[in-house]
């Protein structure tokens, strides 16, 4: 059995043994990329060649976080070195980065990724997994991933969605919804609005409202959706032309919201099963 | 309590995530006063004094009252303080208050011509503003021995005692841990453990626990640990005396776990009434 060492390293901890090392940071605000930071890991090389990159995957932890893992095998100094990067949660992620012989750092690291919890409690405002429409170009704001049109602002079309929410006390939710949720106030409706059932792809409930208008003189159509599953919220809203496609584009993407996953505790109750 | 409405009231967000609430004209609190705003900013950082954020606010007070310590509905400590500042030739009404995260904090601030802002500022802290997951691993109130200085680390705090660094002892309190997965990694951030024959005593405060003691090169270590059915806390002491210890001790008795979950409320009929406009 390997033994490693724990130093403390700041914003976490580095585990060592032999020259593997495992960098473990719990709070890591600045999202970057599972490709990024293989190749952050990988420049700690001397000289790595031969590189062969694993397709990120994405996984669940046992804690219910959405989890992201990727790796490259390569050479240094004659040397086989695997390293393995995972990212559990956003926003802040828990960001595991580990290097050395093949199997030893990576096994290591990956048993941590699931083991650990993020500790940040699983009733809070998450990122939620979606397809946006093909093209259409993400910008992060607090609370909020705005979608716009690949020709906006020649083409204005622009969608609001709001990280999944708990359910809250109804003040802290009235005032959170008034807030944040908040659409353009100049918008003028033309005709009466049409509210629909939604229901996405795996099985999400909700509704959907669409009304026409105009704001600023242009005509535009607007669609705010909210469905819930048995913890969280998921809402969204857009803003835009009355075109066909780009309607049916952002449709398709409030249809593809996905629940976040539950957590999978450890029973120990069928522990006499375990092989 | 404010029986101030705010769904009528103008909105604008900023990119920063701010959101500038206004309220409409003429107003029954406000009247037509152009000035009264009313800020959220959430995820604010670093972690200032409300002291600081005040004087970051207003470079011009006219008076501070003092102030005051706020606890919201779901269980998070913030701060309050009610301004006068002169803006212009006018003197205007200004509330601030902060709620403290792990590393961030939200800041609500209120300016108007009428006092009537302090007591909405006041209620949007306590009850209309939530900020994270109960159950997460987070700071919690304790009493401090007097003199030693905090320096703050990823999920927990070091105390250098007042002689720093003549005096070397330090003690560590780690955030209040959430039993379960969470755990096993504030574990291998602080790994806090005593050695074998290390001499072990119940601690007698409002949270059960017990604390081991033993000596390094003539200083003594100890090591603490509380926990209940939901949370677990642990705290250190390097380099000490037996004065250290006691202070230790005194800290650890002085210890708030969080409080009970808020109920969750299924939004129900209620989820869809915000697409109303």
């Amino acid at each position: 059995m390997t033994e490693w060492t724990h130093t403390a390293a700041g914003d976490g901890v580095v585990l060592r043994a032999g020259d593997n090392w495992i960098r473990l940071r719990p709070r890591v605000h600045a999202s970057r990329s599972v490709g990024a930071l293989v190749e952050a890991t990988l420049a700690t090389l001397d000289t790595p060649d031969r590189i062969v990159h694993e397709t990120p995957r994405e996984v669940i932890t046992p804690e219910g976080e959405l989890a992201v893992v990727g790796g490259a095998r390569c050479t240094s100094r004659g040397r086989e070195r695997e390293c393995t990067v995972a990212i559990v949660g956003a926003e802040p992620a828990l960001c595991v980065q580990a290097l050395g012989e093949p199997a030893v750092a990576r096994d290591r690291a990956l048993a941590l990724a699931s083991e650990l919890g993020l500790g940040l409690g699983a009733l809070r405002r998450r990122w939620f997994r979606y397809d946006p429409p093909p093209g259409w170009f993400g910008i992060r704001r607090p609370g909020v991933t705005v979608w716009l049109h690949p020709e906006h602002p020649r083409v204005p079309a622009c969608a609001h969605v709001f990280d999944a929410r708990p359910f809250l006390p109804a003040d802290v939710d009235r005032f959170d919804r008034h807030v944040l949720f908040a659409m353009h106030d100049e918008f003028v409706p033309r005709e009466d609005s049409t509210v629909g059932e939604l229901r996405s792809e795996l099985g999400l409930a909700g509704r959907q409202r669409t009304v026409a208008g105009t704001r600023g003189g242009i005509e535009l159509v607007r669609i705010a959706v909210a469905c819930a599953d048995d913890r969280f919220v998921y809402m969204a809203h857009f803003e835009g032309v009355h075109d066909a496609a780009v309607l049916a584009a952002v449709r398709r993407m409030f249809r593809s919201f996905r629940p976040l996953p539950h957590g999978r505790p450890k029973l120990d109750a069928f522990a006499m099963w375990d092989v | 309590m404010s029986d101030v409405d705010l769904t009528r009231w103008s909105r604008v967000q900023h990119a920063d995530g701010s959101v500038v609430l206004t309220p409409p004209a003429p107003h029954p609190a406000f009247a037509r006063d152009r000035r009264a705003t009313l800020r959220v900013r959430h995820g604010v950082r670093p972690i200032a004094t409300l002291d600081a954020v005040c004087r970051a606010l207003h470079p011009h007070i006219d008076r501070a009252d003092a102030t005051e310590r706020v606890v919201t509905d779901s269980g998070d400590h913030g701060a309050f303080r009610a301004l006068r500042v002169i803006a212009g030739d006018h003197a205007l009404h200004c509330g601030v208050g902060v709620i403290v995260g792990d590393d961030t904090m939200v800041v609500v601030d209120g300016l108007a011509r009428s006092p009537n802002i302090l007591a909405l500022v006041r209620d949007v802290l306590e009850h209309f503003v939530w900020t994270a997951a109960y159950d997460r691993i987070r700071m919690i109130p304790y009493r401090t021995p007097p003199g030693w200085f905090g320096v703050r680390r990823s999920l927990a705090t070091l105390w250098l005692a007042p002689g720093a660094p003549r005096d070397a002892a330090v003690i560590t309190v780690c955030d209040a841990v959430p039993r379960g997965p969470a755990e096993h990694t504030h574990a291998l951030l602080w790994p806090l453990a005593a050695p074998k024959g290390a001499t072990w005593s119940a601690i007698d405060g409002a949270v059960p626990g017990k604390l081991a003691t033993w000596t390094v090169d003539g200083r003594l270590a100890a090591v603490v640990h509380l926990a209940d059915a939901r949370w677990s806390v642990r705290a250190a002491l390097e380099a000490g005396t037996e004065q250290h210890v006691l202070a230790l001790r005194d800290l650890v008795r002085s210890i708030e776990l969080p409080p009970s979950p808020p109920n969750r409320v299924a939004p129900g009929r209620d989820l869809y009434t915000w697409m109303a406009t």
